[in-house]
């Protein structure tokens, strides 16, 4: 397991160097990016000082990193605030829908996988698997469309656009939360309950199912103990991996709903070339990704002893 | 294979391919949106970036068949355009993303050692943005637009064909004929092209299918973001952001755009899902 996490380094360590070329691959002159645009020729003179602008590029990249690693993500070129507040400012929203749109995927994912599974070729059976097909080709800033168009403006039920924190006002949250978690989890549970169905499928064709019916097993139990638990295994490292599709998912969704959350930090700082805040964003994203990766991997080994990391 | 047999073995697939349901229906839609994008200049009623004044956020009717925008544009004739914008993205960027993978990865896989450890692990670190990140990290360096988002919609593609090119290279070049190409001495670019190359065929195909419905939905969400094709050149992306403001006046205007984009990718997916069941003999018996 150590080597796994060691074997991570490496990737971490490449894709700071792709986040931090950024700054430097875009045309124009870097102390702009960093100081802000109306910063004085003196304030840009002490960025330069500062980042050793005028130093060989790897040493840049080591005052960057060092930075970094000491928690100093910068600062914002268009407010002047620290980025690491900018970013813990906006990630309980981000949390928030991310987490909600995990459970509604996986509550959908299983309801529209499992049935189909157990009865191949009914009626059930086609109609779940257009709703994986339509769920899984449905865009998903277009659905959120739909629902504003068809919850707000026509039956007016749900506000529109917006957030409230879940520990101000918990029921109000709600209302806010229902349109942005449904669009995010209906739009992942194309995927994952194809992947859930045909591993039930699979399961349910083991020599092992076969042996638990022929011992005489009720069928309720055949499926809930022996098949479900099995073929569920796999559905975590799926579904762990949903978590890339879900950040993805809620940046577009957060735009839709006007949700203040990461992702619109980030878009805020491309659109006003705000570096510190654009790279800050993304090398925390592709931490969060990198560590759910780690975890799935763990859990697979953890729920699944016949696996092990390195034998692959 | 020659010219002749090409020919003959694709028309006997497109014959299989017409014979599953969903490959009919998908080829059925996907055929329909792309006749009607390419002809575009000779079906719409208006130029795409005509205003007609005083026809602003006009509804559905004969003279205008999806509504107008804000402008008084006529939002049919922009979305058959904006449908060149998805489809030349989609399409092109999988292409260059098939190439350089491709070459990538019989390179890698033929080769080894260093060339593969350092191809590899090029792709383990893109493969370590969730892709839409990916696409926000080309355009933070490069600026928004059609054609950097078609690049970037290509990097976080090549991976993918890169891995299936060389596990192949790396599973055949064990293999018996391989040996013999080589014994009776043809070159290693020989053997690569035309003894293992072959052989990634179904795979790859089978990637490009399910690759290019995706690219058209990242090429949409980009210019939801406001990242790819920019205003006033519709796309279906820029046009449902722009449709965002409006929703209360004229929702039509944020249900056709969203439509053809989902009937196209929907397409897609059923062809894809059709031509994969042909080409691995093992779903064979699904449909």
């Amino acid at each position: 397991m150590l080597r796994r996490v060691i074997e991570l380094l490496p990737v971490l360590f490449l894709a700071s160097i792709a986040v931090f070329l950024l700054l430097h691959l875009a045309p124009g002159d870097p102390s702009y990016f960093i100081a802000g645009r109306d910063a004085t020729p003196e304030v840009r003179e002490a960025v330069r000082q500062r980042m050793g602008l005028d130093k060989p590029l790897h040493v840049q990249y080591l005052i960057w990193l060092g930075d970094i690693l000491q928690g100093n993500l910068g600062d914002s070129a268009l407010s002047g605030h620290p980025v690491s507040e900018l970013i813990l400012a906006r990630l309980p929203a981000t949390l928030h829908l991310t987490v909600a749109g995990f459970i509604v995927t996986i509550l959908l994912s299983l309801l529209a996988g499992i049935p189909g599974a157990l009865r191949p070729n009914s009626k059930m059976d086609h109609v779940l698997s257009t709703y994986s097909a339509v769920a899984f080709g449905i865009p998903v800033f277009w659905l959120g469309i739909l629902f504003i168009l068809l919850f707000s403006v026509r039956l007016r039920w749900l506000p529109p656009s917006g957030y409230v924190g879940f520990l101000e006002d918990p029921l109000r949250s709600l209302r806010f939360l229902l349109m942005p978690a449904f669009t995010l989890g209906i739009a992942n549970s194309g995927v994952l309950s194809r992947f859930i169905k045909f591993s039930v499928l699979e399961t349910l064709q083991q020599d092992y199912i076969r042996t638990a019916r022929s011992k005489g097993l009720a069928e309720r139990v055949v499926i809930r103990r022996h098949a479900l638990r099995n073929a569920l295994i796999p559905v975590v490292t799926v579904a762990a991996l949903m978590v890339g599709r879900l950040l993805g998912g809620a940046v577009v969704i957060e735009v839709v709903f006007a949700w203040p959350g990461l992702g619109r930090l980030l878009l805020e700082g491309i659109n006003n070339r705000d570096y510190p805040v654009v790279q800050a964003t993304l090398l925390f994203v592709v931490l969060i990704f990198v560590i759910v990766n780690l975890i799935t991997d763990f859990l697979y080994v953890y729920l699944d002893p016949r696996v092990q990391l390195h034998r692959r | 294979m020659d010219n002749d047999n090409v020919g003959r073995s694709s028309r006997a697939f497109l014959k299989r391919l017409l014979r599953i349901r969903s490959g009919r229906f998908g080829l059925l839609l996907v055929l329909v949106l792309v006749l009607l994008s390419l002809l575009a200049p000779l079906v719409v009623p208006f130029p795409p970036l005509e205003m007609n004044r005083g026809d602003e956020f006009a509804p559905p009717s004969a003279r205008y068949i999806f509504g107008t925008d804000q402008f008084g544009r006529d939002i049919f004739s922009r979305v058959l355009y904006g449908g060149r914008i998805s489809l030349l993205v989609g399409f092109g960027s999988i292409g260059v993303a098939a190439l350089i993978g491709v070459g990538s990865g019989l390179l890698a896989g033929y080769l080894l050692g260093m060339v593969d450890t350092a191809v590899m692990r090029l792709w383990d670190v893109l493969l370590a943005f969730p892709n839409i990140f990916l696409g926000i990290a080309v355009v933070a360096v490069l600026g928004p637009g059609s054609l950097v988002s078609a690049l970037a919609i290509a990097i976080m593609n090549m991976p993918h064909f890169s891995r299936i090119a060389r596990a192949a290279v790396i599973a055949e070049k064990q293999k018996e004929y391989v040996e013999a190409s080589r014994a009776i001495g043809a070159s290693s670019g020989r053997i690569v092209i035309m003894s293992i190359l072959p052989n990634t065929i179904p795979p790859l195909l089978a990637q490009i299918a399910t690759a290019i419905p995706r690219a058209i939905l990242l090429e949409a969400s980009l210019s939801f973001l406001g990242l790819g094709t920019q205003p006033p050149r519709p796309s279906w992306g820029n046009m449902l952001e722009d449709s965002r403001e409006f929703l209360r006046r004229a929702p039509w205007y944020g249900l056709f755009p969203g439509l053809a984009l989902f009937l196209l990718v929907l397409g897609l997916i059923f062809l894809s899902n059709a031509i994969r069941d042909l080409l691995d003999p093992t779903r064979q018996n699904i449909e």
